[in-house]
This record gives C-alpha cells, sequence and structure tokens, in this order.
C-alpha cells in the first residue's frame, strides 16, 4: 500500500452504496474524511474538510437530476485543486465534455466500474495526481459512431486503440503500459495520429482528452 | 320545421292543374259560342231563302194573272195554280222558321195574312170574273192587284232586311268568340310557361342547388376536411338533410378531438411510466446491485488481506476458492448491471428529459449502424411530448433504415420555426418503405397523431425513402 493518505469525501443518498465504498477505499488506503447523502451536505463537508478528492454521484435528492454536476462546478470554482470523480448510472456525451472542459483533476465514471475495485482505485489516484478520466464505454461509444467519410478509417487498429486511450485520460506511459508497448512507440503513434486528424500536440494530458474528446464529437 | 316540399309541390301542381283547367273552360266556352252563332247564321240563310222564294212566287202569280186578264189563255193561270195549291205549305216553313223570333214572326204574320187575303179576296173573284167574261176585268181591278203585291213586296224588304241586320250581329258575335278564345289561349299558354318555368326555378333554387352544395361538402368531409359545413338554411326536407349533415359532421369533428385526446392522453401515461420505470431501474435496482457487488469486494477484501481477528478456521485453499466464487458473484452483478443499463435506455432515453432533442438525437446518430448526418435547429428545449414523439419518429426511421434499406448514409433534420418542430429523415437506400405492415412507423403515426401533427412517407424504389413529420409546438 502506498503511504499516500489522499483525503476523500463522498456524496451518494444511498447510505449503503456510500459504506461500501467508503470500506472499500479506506482498505486501499484512502482516508475518507466524510460522506453527505446530498449537494448541500457535500458543500459543507468540502467547505469543512477541504479533502484531496471528492467522489459524487450526479443523481441525488431533491431533483434525482444533475445536483452531483452542479455541485461539481461550485467546488471547482470554490477550491479549484480539489480533484473531483462523477458517478453516472449511464453516460451522457454532454454532460462528459461539460465536466472536463471545467478544468482537469476531473472524471466520469459508470456507476457500476467501483466494482471493479482495483481500475476503480488506480482512476482515483490519476485523478488525484492531476489527470482526468473518461469512462471507456462513453469514448467506446464516440468511436464506434459511424460517420461517412470518416478520418478513423485511415488508422490502424492500433492506432485507434491509443486514441481510445488517449480520450480516456491515460498518459503516454498508461497507454505503453495498457498495450505492452514500450513509451517511445506510443509517442510514435500519438504524433501520427495527431498529425493525420490535425489535432495540436500538447504535453498537457487534460488537453489532450480535450482536443480528442471534441474531434471524436464533432468530426 | 317549415313547410314540407311535398306540400309546396302539391300546392304548385294544384295551381298549374287551375290555370290549364280554367284557360280549357274558357276555350271550350268561347268555341261553343262561335258554334252557336254559326248555327244561326245558317237559320237566318234559310230565312232569307224561304221568304225569295215566297216573294218570287207571289210575284210570278201576278205577272201571270194580269198576262190571264188580258189575254184570256188558261196557260197564263199555271203559276197561279202552282202558287195557291203550294202556298200554305211554304207559308208554313217561313212561320215555323221565325218562330222564335217574335218581331220576324210579327212580319211574317201580316205578309202571310196579306197573301192569304191576295189570293182569297182578290185573286179568286178575279179569275172567277175572267171565265165568266173576258172582258169584264178591269184596268182598276190590275191595278188594285199591283197595290197589293206591292205592299206584300214591302213587308217582305222589311223581313229580308231585318233577318240580314240579324245575320250581321251574329257574324259579329261569332267573330268576337274567335278572338276571345284566342286570346284565353294565349293567357294560359303564357300563364302556363311562366308557372312551369317559375316552379322550375324554384325547384333548382330549394332543391338542386342544396343538394348539390350537401355533395360538395360530403365531398370534403370524406377528403378530410372535418371542419366543412353546409352554409344556409334550406326549405322543408332540405333543410333537414343540411341539420342533419351539420350534426354528423361536427360529431364527426368531435369524435375525432376525442379520439385524439384520449391517444394524447395514452401516450401520455405511457411515457409517464416508462420514466418512471426508467428511473426505478437506475435509482433502485441498479443502486441495489451495485452496494451488493461493493459488498462482495468488501467481503473478498478482508478475505484475502489475511487474518486480521484471528481467523482460524478453514484452509489456506478454502479461502483461495472462496475468494475467487466472491470474484466472479462480483463480475456477475457488475455484468447485471451492465445489462440493466442497456434495458433501461431502451425503455426510456435519460438523456431526452435531461438535455433535450439535440443530445438525445447525437447519441442515436451515434449508435446508428448507417452513418448519420445530423442538422439540428432547435435552439430552446420543446414541450415533453414533442420531444419524445420526435425522438421516437428519428428512432424508428434510423432503426428501418439499418434494418431494410441497405442505404450508405442517412440524413437527419429538425427545425423549430413557425411553431411546428419540422423532422426530415433521409437514407439513400433501397426505398419502398411503407407506414403499414410490420414497420414500427405505426406506433410512431399513432404518436405524431396524437399531437395533432402530419406524417409522410415518400419511398419510390431504387431512390431512398424520405420521412416527414411535421408536429406543432404551441397547443398541447
Amino acid at each position: 500500500m502506498d503511504a499516500s493518505a489522499t483525503r476523500v469525501a463522498l456524496a451518494d443518498d444511498d447510505v449503503l452504496l456510500r459504506e461500501g465504498l467508503a470500506s472499500l477505499l479506506t482498505s486501499s488506503g484512502f482516508e475518507v474524511v466524510g460522506q453527505a447523502g446530498d449537494a448541500p451536505g457535500l458543500l459543507a463537508l468540502v467547505r469543512e474538510q477541504k479533502p484531496d478528492l471528492v467522489v459524487v454521484d450526479i443523481r441525488m435528492p431533491p431533483g434525482h437530476a444533475t445536483e452531483g454536476l452542479e455541485a461539481a462546478r461550485v467546488i471547482r470554482e470554490e477550491a479549484p485543486g480539489t480533484g473531483i470523480l462523477l458517478l453516472s448510472a449511464h453516460v451522457e456525451v454532454e454532460q462528459a465534455m461539460e465536466l472536463i472542459a471545467a478544468g482537469q483533476r476531473v472524471g466520469y465514471l459508470l456507476k457500476s466500474r467501483v466494482v471493479d475495485v482495483g481500475d476503480f482505485v488506480e482512476t482515483l489516484r490519476r485523478i488525484a495526481q492531476g489527470g482526468s478520466v473518461v469512462d471507456p464505454s462513453l469514448v467506446q461509444e464516440l468511436i464506434a459512431a459511424r460517420r461517412r467519410d470518416d478520418p478513423l478509417e485511415t488508422l490502424t487498429e492500433r492506432e485507434r486503440e491509443v486514441l481510445a486511450l488517449m480520450a480516456e485520460g491515460r498518459s503516454n506511459a498508461g497507454i505503453a503500459h495498457r498495450l505492452w508497448i514500450t513509451e517511445g512507440t506510443v509517442e510514435k503513434h500519438v504524433r501520427s495520429i495527431m498529425a493525420r486528424m490535425r489535432l495540436p500536440e500538447t504535453e498537457d494530458d487534460h488537453r489532450r482528452v480535450l482536443a480528442v474528446l471534441t474531434f471524436l464529437e464533432s468530426r | 320545421m317549415g313547410s314540407g316540399l311535398t306540400q309546396r309541390a302539391v300546392a304548385a301542381g294544384i295551381v298549374l292543374a287551375l290555370v290549364v283547367g280554367a284557360t280549357f273552360v274558357m276555350l271550350l266556352y268561347s268555341m261553343a259560342g262561335m258554334r252557336r252563332s254559326q248555327l244561326q247564321a245558317g237559320h237566318s240563310t234559310q230565312v232569307l231563302v224561304v221568304a225569295n222564294r215566297l216573294e218570287r212566287r207571289i210575284m210570278d202569280m201576278e205577272t201571270g194573272l194580269r198576262g190571264y186578264a188580258f189575254t184570256g189563255q188558261e196557260r197564263f193561270l199555271r203559276p197561279w195554280q202552282e202558287a195557291v195549291a203550294i202556298y200554305p205549305k211554304e207559308t208554313g216553313e217561313l212561320k215555323r222558321l221565325v218562330a222564335d223570333n217574335p218581331a220576324q214572326r210579327e212580319r211574317v204574320h201580316r205578309i202571310v195574312a196579306a197573301g192569304a187575303s191576295y189570293i182569297d179576296d182578290y185573286t179568286k173573284p178575279l179569275v172567277l170574273a175572267a171565265r165568266r167574261d173576258a172582258g169584264a176585268v178591269t184596268v182598276t181591278a190590275v191595278a188594285e192587284g199591283e197595290r197589293r203585291v206591292d205592299a206584300i213586296r214591302a213587308d217582305f224588304s222589311a223581313l229580308v232586311a231585318a233577318e240580314q241586320s240579324l245575320l250581321e250581329a251574329q257574324q259579329r258575335s261569332s267573330y268576337e268568340a274567335a278572338r276571345r278564345a284566342g286570346a284565353v289561349g294565349a293567357v294560359g299558354l303564357i300563364a302556363s310557361i311562366a308557372l312551369i318555368a317559375a316552379y322550375t326555378a324554384y325547384l333548382t333554387r330549394a332543391v338542386v342547388a342544396p343538394v348539390r352544395r350537401v355533395a360538395a361538402t360530403a365531398g370534403r368531409l370524406a377528403g378530410g376536411d372535418l371542419a366543412a359545413r353546409v352554409p344556409g338554411r334550406g326549405v322543408g326536407e332540405i333543410g333537414l338533410l343540411q341539420r342533419s349533415f351539420n350534426t354528423m359532421a361536427a360529431t364527426l369533428a368531435r369524435n375525432r378531438e376525442e379520439l385524439a385526446a384520449s391517444r394524447s392522453r395514452i401516450v401520455t401515461a405511457a411515457d409517464q411510466a416508462r420514466r418512471r420505470i426508467e428511473r426505478d431501474l437506475h435509482d433502485g435496482i441498479q443502486q441495489r446491485l451495485v452496494s451488493l457487488a461493493l459488498e462482495v469486494r468488501t467481503a473478498q477484501a478482508t478475505l484475502t488481506t489475511g487474518p486480521t481477528t484471528g481467523l482460524t478456521t478453514g484452509l489456506p485453499d478454502d479461502r483461495t476458492e472462496l475468494g475467487e466464487r466472491l470474484n466472479r458473484l462480483a463480475d456477475g452483478l457488475g455484468e447485471a448491471v451492465d445489462e440493466l443499463r442497456e434495458i433501461s435506455r431502451g425503455i426510456h432515453p435519460a438523456v431526452l428529459s435531461r438535455a433535450g432533442l439535440g443530445p438525445a438525437l447525437k447519441a442515436l446518430a451515434r449508435r446508428s449502424p448507417v452513418p448519420v448526418e445530423l442538422d439540428l435547429n432547435v435552439p430552446t428545449r420543446l414541450p415533453e411530448p414533442v420531444e419524445v414523439a420526435a425522438y421516437y419518429v428519428v428512432c424508428e426511421a434510423l432503426a428501418n433504415t439499418a434494418k431494410h434499406a441497405r442505404a450508405t448514409v442517412a440524413t437527419v433534420q429538425a427545425e423549430a420555426r413557425n411553431g411546428l418542430l419540422h423532422l426530415e429523415v433521409h437514407d439513400d437506400g433501397a426505398g419502398g418503405a411503407a407506414a403499414g405492415g410490420g414497420s414500427g412507423l405505426v406506433g410512431v403515426t399513432d404518436r405524431v397523431e396524437a399531437l395533432g401533427g402530419r406524417m409522410t412517407i415518400t419511398s419510390p424504389p431504387a431512390q431512398g425513402t424520405t420521412l416527414i413529420v411535421d408536429l406543432p409546438v404551441t397547443g398541447r
């Protein structure tokens, strides 16, 4: 276990789920500083405890609409350094784009991802370290969308995999680790993809996510 | 209800019959008058002929007598003898002829009396005397005869003149009667024609024209224009027909409105139910499954992190196997959650209620197996039933395109303008699609019509399919 006592706040209206998540995070080396059942509770908690990271359900009382997203916007304004992971029962491209556009250190995941504990903990670490995370199923939906004269048709299978991982918010090192190839090879792929898709090259992972998502959504 | 058309038709028929009948009666009357005048004229002519013959016989008798008086020859007596023999018969005939006219009868009486006196008191003594003595006939006696005959002839002249003036009067009256008959006939004919023309015009105005209007309106009604009504208020049965027709049209229109309202209620209720089910799936079952999976993970973690509370029972092998089973259980729960998410997306697209038509159509386009080009111009949120209907229209159209059209591209156009949401879904596929049959477009038609919208499909073979839907945005 890393000794990174990342301080986490949880917000979800389902107590059982909240408790389960808390115990899971605690046993994975996080420090859960508090839990909230709705958006106002979460905001109070964040102001009091100043956590490194908040994990927030989008749908919460009273309206069961996008209260989590609203709360995330407020936290972003009041404490820009706080990492935010939004959990949603289903993925929506518009919500993800809105969140990613708000700045780095954010993540947008299907709620069911928490069941894959290893991946979930890794995701939290990436956010805590300043990365941005987008749910793979949402990226898959964007990449699978058929277009006439699709620029993606010109990419190889491997290049498409690299592009998808970029969109999910992986760093070059992360991509290399995932695909079992060297980081140098990943860099080569990335440069080729960015050039052919006419995307600006950037060292900033977060900006890269935003650019790739925008491209995929609007191609 | 006013007086019926039947009564009016019967009344018109009676008036016509009266006019024609009166004309005929007057014509017959005039003809009878003419006939009477002609009969009387013939009678007068007969009177004149008989009177003339009688006068001539008296003149012949006088001439013969005079010859006998001067010559004494018996042959000159023959006219006198004939006249004496036939005189009663001929005067009888004349008397009979003028029996019905008192003035003429008077004249004839005088003539007959004078004639008889002439024959008996003058001629017979004269003939006797002459036979006895041929020279006994004096000039005076002859002159006496001439005077008597002249007097009789004067009476004849009066008789003839009177009869002639009678004849003229009869001819005048006959002519008058003929003229009157002609005039009556002409007037009757003109009146009949005018009456028939007026009645025909009335029938056209009161029956034919309104019936034609009702027929035209029925045509419009059959064509779907349920606002069509018959103008004006007709007479009798025609008025009844028009009112019944308008009532029928109003009932049809009301029924259609009620049907649309009921369809709308059914669709709305179904949509609300789907939304509720989708929420329950997301906020209830899905949430619970995730919590359960988390608990399994926690249990799994406790098992593998070791004996923190002095776990002594069981062997390491058992613990590994149990951990493996817990792992599979958690994975299975995760898959169940994924399946549940797919199902709930099919029940109701959450993005539609949250973000509106644009994002929902984009999501549809992304998931379509046929490439979709979107042209969206819907800047604001629309009433929920309109958004839902539009979503399902595009959803079904794209599903049909993917299933049947063998198309390379589909375009989806959505534009909100002038209180209408205009949708167009076009593909470049095989065409030949129809709203009927097994296509999901039937359900979509119900939705569109429930909102008072219109849907048209043009799908000529080998020229692709175009679906156009217009939904009113305001109103409901």
